[in-house]
């Protein structure tokens, strides 16, 4: 419906240009001076000419390497938004799901306090999973949820949460946010209308980009968190 | 008494090729409007930004539609020019009859059209060249640059129908306004006025419907087949209502 | 078969009556003047020749076909006016060398040749030409494109005198060399008589008269004197117009009939001043519309 807005304002623009063309010109009889003489338009006329077609050189020569993030269209299909990650939260982790940093720390003790060092925030989820044994060992995962816009995957491109231990106390540190820029290849219109893969404009804009921390740890110790607003998923329970 | 028995064929080749050089200013407009649109469209058509808590995505969108449509405009003003009493005299300083001028104006649009056509679409790589090679713009595109390039054919093609249809319109137009100047307000008057019925009906099935027959057509033999049928009625419906058109 | 034959034609435009009813025939290769007053309607009728305009009513041919739409008509006529818009990308050379392209009798050597004469620049555009020039090339068009059908509409707009007699005379000299159908309206007809073979008179959208000049020369009697005996000189003849000259004198123009001509010496006799009537000034008090001209407002 927007193209359709769009069109209208084109029609109406066209319809001003046109009264306005007639007001100018209007129907007199009166001869047209020349503004240009012949060669001078010839000469524009071919340097436009030269112009375009240089154009089609230089973008032969653009670099076509792939970019460095992933073509999504080729798995696009067989993709279930969603589902996956919130299978997570059942402690059932697909293997599709892309994993970034990960941390495994030694831990003996009963209880750790959990942190942010970053103004005391923290607004990622915690899913927590405890483990069938005490093992004493702690295993941090990032898992990243699938982030697709306008067809480029951006999942690999999620930052992770670092993770370390300092005494009894687990310190998170949410990363900062990734600003990325992209200039995109937009079909024509006249392109567009006849190669179109409609279904493919509006998938991908609605998916967050967000990480999720999974936690694995032993059987029986305790987390306490030091932050008001930090919200701890327990798998099973 | 020796008297020429010129053919029809011959006085419309013979005004084609007339039109082709005296006519050329067009050509110069149409190269002022499309660098103009071209230095429009460096600020990338549109952009979209997604933001979460751990990134912000920011793309922005290159294309020539600017281009394209501004190649249309100039193709509808471009046929109203030659329907005005100037260029309508300069054809009967020479020989010719009505509906002589008006096919060799016909034929004279469809070049302009092709060519307008060809060159707004090919736009496309001098400003990708430029936000590349001046810009440092990287591009991505859901297609190798060399796939793109095919599509440009398909491009072209329905660049040249689209500007093809719009002279079509502002023949007839112009057309109109020669046999009557009030149609220079009844025209503008009208198309608001179905508009208006249009929303206030409520009929929105028939605006969608308007809209996509060749918007959205996706199949491009279907597409140029109601194009060039459009722009034959159109055209036909031009020349008859001129053929009475008195000149200088 | 008749180069142009006009049957009743009737021309409005809006509710104003340009044409009526206007008939003639011209036949053959000679050089017609189409004379009358401003507003007669000559150009309104060679815009009819040429194909322009349509008659309302009334029937027109042009070499036996309605010059209307038709390319046959359109190939072998050309009209050339002051009016005339040429294209303004082109340069005169450029005009020149498309016109030979659309007219099959065009002659190049001549156009050459009138193109030198009369030093026009071949690389400047016709938009950008003062009036005389423009009616020079304009001039030059129509007499190179070798129309049998060759129509000139106050064709010396903005010449010099000079100008203009060169162009009667390379008019003349083409037409010897190349006879065809000229029609020329203009309003110096005492520049043009010698060229002409007839004239067509118009008045008021309908021919006035329609005789070979050599006819004209001897259609009417110029009379002067005093006013007591040339009125009663000039009683029961056609007077074609009457002017007070001064307290006494007066002039008067009769058509000539076979009893003026008989009665010419005998108002010699009387003391008249008998002359013939240049054929310019004729045409003036022909299509007046009053018998005293412009005195009569006056009077």
């Amino acid at each position: 419906m927007s193209s359709m807005v769009a069109f209208l304002n084109i029609t109406i623009f066209i319809i001003i240009l046109f009264l306005s063309f007639h007001l100018i010109k209007g129907n007199t009889a009166k001869p047209r001076k020349k503004i240009f003489k012949v060669k001078i338009l010839h000469t524009i006329l071919f340097s436009y000419v030269f112009l375009l077609l240089v154009g089609i050189i230089l973008y032969a020569f653009i670099p076509s390497e792939k970019y460095e993030y992933m073509e999504f269209k080729e798995n696009h299909e067989s993709y279930q938004p969603n589902t996956s990650f919130d299978a997570i939260y059942e402690g059932m982790i697909d293997k599709n799901i892309k994993i970034g940093d990960k941390f495994t720390f030694n831990y003996t003790d009963d209880t750790l306090e959990v942190s942010a060092n970053k103004d005391e925030e923290f607004s990622l989820t915690i899913v927590v999973e405890k483990k069938d044994t005490n093992d004493e060992v702690i295993e941090l995962t990032n898992y990243l949820n699938t982030t697709i816009v306008d067809n480029i995957d951006f999942t690999e491109t999620i930052p992770s949460v670092d993770a370390k231990i300092s005494g009894n106390t687990l310190i998170l540190q949410e990363p900062d946010t990734v600003e990325i820029t992209i200039s995109k290849l937009k079909k024509e219109f006249t392109i567009s209308q006849f190669t179109s893969e409609s279904h493919m404009d509006n998938i991908g804009h609605g998916f967050n980009g967000e990480s999720l921390l999974y936690i694995k740890i032993p059987k029986d110790l305790e987390l306490i968190s030091s932050m008001n607003d930090i919200y701890i998923h327990y798998v099973n329970e | 008494m020796f008297l020429a028995k010129p053919t029809t064929v011959s006085v419309i080749k013979k005004q084609y090729k007339y039109k082709s050089k005296a006519y050329l200013d067009v050509y110069f407009s149409l190269v002022v409007l499309q660098v103009i649109s071209i230095l429009l469209s460096f600020a990338g058509a549109n952009s979209m930004g997604v933001g979460t808590p751990t990134m912000n995505i920011n793309i922005t969108y290159f294309s020539v539609d600017i281009v394209i449509v501004f190649t249309m405009i100039w193709g509808f003003i471009t046929a109203i020019q030659l329907t005005t009493k100037n260029y309508r005299n300069d054809d009967f300083s020479f020989v010719t009859n009505r509906v002589n001028s008006n096919i060799s104006n016909g034929l004279f649009l469809l070049t302009a059209s092709i060519i307008a056509g060809i060159t707004a679409m090919l736009s496309t790589f001098l400003q990708k060249s430029v936000l590349y090679y001046i810009g440092g713009t990287n591009f991505i595109a859901d297609m190798s640059l060399f796939d793109y390039a095919k599509q440009i054919i398909i491009g072209i093609g329905s660049g040249i129908l689209y500007v093809l249809l719009f002279c079509a319109l502002g023949y007839v137009v112009g057309t109109l306004v020669q046999l009557h100047k009030s149609f220079t307000f009844i025209i503008p008057a009208s198309f608001f006025g179905i508009l208006f019925i249009i929303e206030s009906l409520g009929l929105y099935d028939l605006r969608t419907y308007l809209f996509e027959f060749l918007f959205s057509e996706p199949s491009f033999v279907i597409f140029t087949l109601k194009i060039l049928s459009i722009v034959a009625v159109v055209f036909t419906c031009a020349t008859l209502m001129s053929n009475k058109l008195e000149v200088r | 078969m008749s180069v142009i034959t006009c049957k009743d034609v009737t021309k409005h435009y809006r509710s104003k009556k340009a044409l009526n009813n206007l008939s003639f025939t011209i036949e053959g290769e000679k050089i017609t003047g189409i004379i009358g007053r401003n507003g007669a309607g000559k150009t309104t009728i060679l815009k009819i020749l040429a194909g322009f305009l349509e008659a309302t009513s009334g029937e027109v041919k042009i070499f036996d076909e309605k010059p209307f739409n038709n390319i046959m008509v359109s190939a072998n006529s050309i009209y050339i006016d002051d009016q005339m818009t040429l294209p303004s990308s082109l340069t005169l050379a450029e005009i020149l060398k498309t016109a030979s392209n659309f007219y099959e009798n065009w002659n190049t050597a001549l156009a050459d040749g009138l193109f030198n004469y009369f030093s026009l620049d071949p690389s400047q555009y016709h938009c950008n030409l003062s009036k005389g020039m423009k009616s020079t090339f304009n001039m030059i068009l129509g007499l190179s494109s070798r129309c049998q059908l060759t129509i000139f509409d106050e064709p010396t707009t903005g010449m010099d005198a000079a100008v203009r007699k060169d162009f009667y005379r390379a008019l003349l000299k083409d037409y010897i060399a190349y006879p065809r159908t000229i029609l020329l309206s203009s309003h110096h007809l005492d520049e043009v008589e010698d060229l002409l073979e007839d004239v067509l008179l118009m008045k008021d959208g309908q021919l006035h008269l329609h005789i070979p000049i050599s006819e004209l020369k001897e259609y009417a009697t110029s009379v002067k004197g005093k006013r007591t005996i040339l009125e009663k000189w000039i009683r029961n003849k056609e007077v074609i117009h009457r002017s007070d000259l001064g307290a006494e004198t007066t002039y008067a123009v009769v058509k000539n009939n076979s009893a003026v001509l008989l009665q010419l010496d005998n108002a010699r006799h009387e003391g008249l001043d008998i002359s013939p009537v240049n054929s310019s000034d004729l045409c003036v008090y022909l299509t007046s519309d009053t018998k005293g001209g412009i005195d009569d407002v006056f009077s």
